[in-house]
């Protein structure tokens, strides 16, 4: 008897396991939950984690990142731009991949919600703001954000169709 | 005392006869009221999604040509149209596609590979597959995803040691892909009743998700008809096709119930020529020339044999179709050189008891009794429960005068007889009589 092939990756990220097989029915079943996925930055994963790690770097949580990816993310950094010192931040090697390899969407509960807008950092994220140009500046731009200037900009500077007004927000799919 | 026993004796008669009459009397299962709506020609609506998305991904691939996301898009839709039509070019369409990926991220992309590896079991490449899946395990990725494969390839190699560590690596187990593999190990080893428990687990499972859950009451409804619960396999084949009317594999299964249980043969050729005329595959013409020939209709049964030979061996289905090619060659065209030349072709392809079995069924063929004896202690005794298999088993221990072996094994085949269907039941019953 055959079994048709089945497209495991349809089944979704995050999964409960019931961690018991006791059939006392008076026991309640205890369930584990276990960490499957995260995505927090814009390609800061893809571009950081190498491809051997991306299980363990999904399955930790943002506390524990840190502590377990924050030297490769350095080794990565380092790789990509060998000529790096600080950059607009003003953050050198070891803080700048720190702040990176805690993979989180940082929030300011007040002011401006933003990516980067050349006043603020990291403040949010708006769905125009153009991440992964700000992320280029920050890893090839150096202090002033004038080094490497083939590097710096990705050249989408918007999306190819216009963000709505109301809920969802995001463009139709076109 | 005599009149009591005599009494008794008429009334235990009463009942047997009762009972008899009940087995003899079994009813049909299947009725066309039930499934006429669904041999209605319809715009099939899952084919023309699929086709919307595909010319939406195309239309976004000409804006931007080198988008990895469009093309890893259209590769999947063109496998998953493969799926819905049988048109075996979309997977070649897809494996290309795939490849082209492959080629611009230089290699490092563990979910193509394994997609690769999914087109290739389609196509019966088990080697390709088992590479790919290499690869991807090698690139570290989604491991889980890769491990899950890994079993599936096992399985099809006959590698059933592999198998059962690539799952047992897996720590996560109440979980929906590990039931479906751990099911298709148990009903390997013969358990069919742990898999029909495992596979009712996975359908509860997979409630939310409207193709699993397809998926998963077909491969049960299937499990259950090789178990003998042929009546609930019908139920659960129109439950398939009250979601999605165009699920023919449904229709594939109710129509070998009407063939095989209710020996309808013209509702089977019906609901056949149906699936027939919209999926241009060649196994449709093998049901066919199997109908023809319970109608003792020789002439359309070689007709169709004809038909499922030119299309099967069409360079495109390349390896797809060995098995059931080897088995025609032998039953139906006299030709067991043709059947061990290909047997031995699907044992370099799949070294599976299944493989090996058509050696050995080529060799009986030939006379060669004891060449087939040897393949069948070799690798087939109590390597595989197929039904099939067993049957052969008990015709090579029978041609080698081991009468006693052969009826236990034609006993356990007999079983299956739903699963075999009339013709070869008819040979067991005969080789029963006359051992």
């Amino acid at each position: 008897m055959k079994l048709k092939y089945v497209n495991l990756l349809a089944v979704g990220a995050l999964i409960a396991l019931g961690a018991c097989n006791n059939d006392d029915d008076a026991t309640p079943m205890p369930v584990t939950y276990v960490q499957e996925d995260q995505m927090a930055r814009p390609a800061i994963n893809t571009v950081f984690v190498s491809a051997g790690d991306k299980d363990t770097f999904n399955g930790t949580i943002p506390s524990a990142q840190n502590a377990a990816f924050g030297t490769k993310f350095k080794d990565r950094l380092l790789a990509l731009n060998p000529g790096y010192t600080t950059n607009l931040l003003g953050l050198d090697a070891a803080t700048f991949t720190g702040v990176l390899s805690t993979d989180v969407l940082s929030v300011a509960l007040s002011g401006a919600t933003t990516f980067y807008d050349g006043t603020h950092v990291l403040t949010g994220r708006k769905l125009n703001d153009d991440v992964i140009t700000v992320e280029l500046i920050l890893l090839f731009g150096g202090p002033d954000a004038t080094a490497n200037p083939m590097l710096t900009d990705d050249h989408v500077d918007a999306n190819d169709k216009g963000f709505l007004d109301t809920f969802p927000y995001l463009a139709t799919p076109h | 005392m005599k009149k009591k026993t005599l009494l008794f004796l008429s009334l235990a008669f009463s009942v047997l006869l009762i009972l008899g009459c009940a087995e003899k009397q079994e009813h049909d299962i299947t009725h066309p009221a039930d499934y006429a709506a669904y041999l209605a020609p319809r715009t099939d609506a899952a084919l023309q999604k699929c086709n919307e998305e595909i010319a939406f991904w195309k239309n976004k691939q000409s804006r931007t040509p080198d988008s990895e996301t469009c093309k890893l898009r259209i590769a999947g839709l063109l496998s998953s149209r493969f799926m819905l039509t049988g048109r075996i070019e979309d997977i070649f369409a897809s494996d290309s596609v795939y490849r082209s990926v492959l080629a611009a991220s230089g290699n490092e992309n563990a979910s193509v590979h394994r997609a690769l590896a999914a087109n290739a079991i389609t196509q019966h490449q088990f080697g390709e597959a088992y590479q790919q899946i290499q690869k991807a395990l090698a690139i570290g990725e989604g491991k889980a995803s890769s491990l899950f494969m890994l079993t599936d390839v096992d399985l099809e190699l006959g590698d059933y040691a592999g198998a059962n560590r690539a799952l047992n690596k897996i720590a996560t187990r109440n979980f929906f892909p590990y039931i479906i593999r751990k099911a298709k190990i148990k009903d390997h080893e013969g358990d069919l009743d742990s898999a029909i428990v495992l596979m009712e687990t996975a359908l509860a499972k997979a409630k939310d998700n409207a193709s699993l859950s397809l998926w998963t009451k077909s491969n049960l409804a299937d499990m259950y008809g090789h178990g003998g619960r042929v009546e609930e396999a019908y139920h659960l084949y129109l439950d398939i096709l009250k979601t999605n009317p165009d699920y023919d594999y449904a229709l594939k299964g109710i129509a070998w119930i009407a063939f095989s249980h209710d020996h309808r043969y013209a509702e089977a050729r019906h609901i056949a020529q149906y699936i027939n005329q919209k999926r241009a595959t060649p196994d449709m013409h093998l049901l066919l020339a199997k109908i023809a020939g319970a109608e003792n209709n020789m002439t359309e049964k070689i007709k169709e044999l004809r038909v499922f030979d030119s299309l099967a061996n069409s360079p495109r289905y390349g390896d797809m179709y060995n098995k059931y090619l080897a088995l025609m060659q032998v039953e139906d065209f006299s030709n067991p050189a043709k059947t061990i030349a290909l047997a031995k072709r699907e044992i370099q392809n799949r070294p599976t008891p299944q493989s090996y079995d058509l050696l050995a069924w080529g060799y009986f063929h030939e006379g060669k009794y004891a060449e087939a004896l040897e393949v069948a202690e070799d690798f087939l005794v109590d390597k595989t429960f197929e039904p099939d298999v067993l049957f052969h088993l008990g015709m090579i221990y029978k041609a080698n005068g081991q009468t006693g072996k052969a009826r236990t094994y034609f006993r356990s085949a007999e079983k299956s007889a739903f699963e075999l269907g009339p013709a070869v039941t008819q040979k067991i019953k005969e080789a029963l009589g006359n051992s």
